[in-house]
């Protein structure tokens, strides 16, 4: 009986382990899937610029060598990315492409674009249903064109036009769209000829059902909101969004306001005017360009040291760029503990395991992602990528 | 004829009647003279023989023919390969030219220099402006970019470029604190920041 009991309770143990270790196997593997990211680098020296499915972000190495071009359009552009697909924009369709075994991107269909240049933004309207805009961002006419693409097959449901709302001999630049309680939010940057942003902040009303115009509203509390294709908004558990202005001499060109996140709240269409976060102020005058959400009301934004700009150029190839975490809430700042960075466009996004990733390519030649965890407050380094002159962009699959 | 007299005649001091005799003694006809003449010919020509350099042995003359041959076709290879390009546009607005393969559109006042050595393509470019370049040719080509309208000078407004084979650029000036040089791929304005995205769209009239 004893030895009957024995042999029992040695089975009942075997088969709890086994599950337990299929179960911890199934949480690696949806980890690993959660944070899957694809990356496009840059070899300027060489015109080479590859993109690189990375599995695992948080450690270990890549190489450009690895790397994969796209056949006959190397010069492709991310767009977005949902449930394991990529959206690439190339000269003249954007194309929608999987990624197989060998993290190799395989065409899986594409429809014609309104235009290459410019930076494509986009949001998905649901599931299946992609609202973008791949043509030039200034138009003297001040209309834009849009697409609603079915992503399932790759076909094109409606194409339009919206326009943005501007005074005579100035332009608009609209920014990434935002889906917000049924309605498609623009911000747009309303700067004079020489593109220096207004002194306000705009963002334009679409009723997201067939884009009908609703309405335009500002804030004089800062200029110039959106940031192109780098995220520059979060939106909270609760529904409110947080907008980050760029208007740093390297974006929207007024650094006569402050730079600072402000506040629509849910269900609203309106600006909150109790909510400002002055960052200027907290950060002895330096100015904003994008921003993420990292969950638990707090977001990563990205900041430009202005002591460190002596030239335009120096925004896009000068290691002028730090990370701070920001409490929505309680609107306290804490500076990141990663090396300053070069090239700011479209370095940060949140992986589906809700850390943020940060593309860092530092001063000593290391290029390398940093993961923020919103869960503990911590950042560290994880990948290192070599021989890529710079990493130019990163997107969460 | 009396030597003295002669010697006081090549002198200058002879009378005008000793100089008389001379001129008499001058157009009389000397006996014998063709015979004197050849022999004196034969003197010289013998003369000339003996002081002629020997001829040349043959690996001399083979070794003296190549070199000409090889001076004769480094001249013609080096006349080609040499063939450096300069260009100024004085007029007074944006030409376009070429030069073994590379094009340009250069702004009125623009300068380009283009030097051709062996396995080393260099080129100066001095606009104000923007300037279109594209390079046609089967190699890359080492350049250096300057602005030269600019009001003080700084690092910024020069740069060096490698244009890639196939390639096509634009370069421009932007003003943020002080004029700066900008330089892109055509294919990648995309990744220039929005106020000098704006710029070279406008310059490729996009």
């Amino acid at each position: 009986m004893n030895m009957q009991k024995t042999t029992l309770f040695f089975l009942i143990l075997s088969v709890f382990a086994t599950f337990s270790c299929n179960r911890s196997e199934d949480e690696s593997i949806s980890d690993q899937q959660g944070s899957r990211i694809i990356l496009s680098l840059s070899v300027p020296s060489q015109g080479s610029y590859p993109f690189h499915v990375v599995a695992d972000p948080d450690s270990g190495t890549a190489d450009i060598k690895d790397s994969h071009s796209i056949p006959d359009f190397p010069n492709s552009v991310l767009v977005t990315a949902k449930s394991g697909y990529v959206f690439l924009n190339s000269k003249d369709k954007l194309t929608k492409y999987s990624v197989d075994n060998q993290n190799k991107l395989q065409a899986e269909g594409s429809v014609a674009n309104t235009g290459l240049l410019g930076g494509p933004i986009s949001v998905f309207l649901d599931d299946k249903r992609l609202l973008v805009s791949t043509a030039p961002r200034q138009t003297k006419d001040s209309l834009y064109s849009y697409q609603i693409i079915n992503t399932e097959d790759m076909t094109e449901e409606h194409r339009g036009k919206i326009r943005l709302p501007v005074t005579p001999g100035s332009v608009a630049s609209p920014s990434s769209y935002i889906l917000k309680d049924g309605k498609i939010l623009v911000p747009y940057i309303h700067a004079d000829e020489q593109n220096h942003a207004y002194g306000k902040a705009n963002v334009a009303i679409f009723n997201a059902s067939d884009m009908s115009y609703e309405k335009t509203i500002s804030t004089s509390k800062t200029a110039c909101l959106g940031y192109s294709v780098v995220s520059s908004h979060a939106i909270a558990e609760n529904g409110d969004l947080y907008l980050i202005s760029s208007n740093a001499n390297y974006w929207g060109g007024n650094e006569s306001l402050p730079s600072g996140i402000v506040r629509i709240k849910a269900r609203q269409t309106e600006f909150d005017n109790d909510y400002f976060l002055n960052l200027t102020s907290k950060l002895k005058g330096n100015h904003s360009g994008g921003m993420i959400y990292a969950g638990g009301d707090k977001v990563i934004v990205q900041i430009f040291e202005n002591s460190l700009i002596k030239a335009y150029r120096d925004y896009q190839q000068g290691f002028v760029i730090s990370y701070y975490e920001v409490d929505l809430k309680t609107q306290s700042l804490k500076k990141l503990n990663i090396p300053l960075s070069k090239y700011p466009r479209r370095a940060i996004d949140r992986l589906k395991n809700g850390k943020v990733i940060i593309a860092i390519n530092a001063e000593n030649g290391e290029n390398a992602l940093y993961t923020y965890d919103g869960a503990t407050g911590s950042v560290r380094k994880g990948l290192v990528y070599t021989h890529a002159e710079f990493m130019s962009g990163l997107i969460a699959l | 004829m009396d030597k003295d007299l002669l010697d006081k005649y090549f002198a200058g001091q002879c009378t005008p009647e000793e100089i008389e005799r001379v001129m008499q003694w001058l157009s009389q006809p000397v006996v014998n003279e063709n015979l004197l003449l050849s022999k004196s010919w034969l003197g010289i020509r013998t003369h000339i023989r003996t002081a002629v350099t020997p001829p040349l042995n043959s690996w001399v003359r083979y070794i003296a023919a190549a070199s000409i041959a090889l001076f004769t076709i480094g001249g013609i290879i080096w006349n080609r390969i040499s063939d450096d390009f300069e260009y100024r546009n004085n007029s007074a607005s944006y030409e376009a030219f070429s030069a073994n393969g590379l094009q340009f559109r250069l702004p009125p006042h623009g300068a380009a220099i283009i030097n051709n050595t062996i396995g080393n393509r260099t080129g100066n470019l001095v606009f104000c402006g923007h300037v279109h370049i594209a390079n046609n040719s089967e190699n890359d080509v080492n350049m250096k970019l300057n602005l030269n309208c600019a009001s003080t000078e700084n690092p910024n407004q020069s740069m060096m470029l490698r244009v890639r084979k196939d390639q096509r650029y634009v370069a421009f000036q932007y003003h943020y604190k002080s004029d700066e040089l900008v330089v892109v791929e055509e294919e990648r304005i995309f990744d220039l920041p929005l106020p000098l995205q704006q710029r070279a769209l406008e310059i490729l009239d996009i």
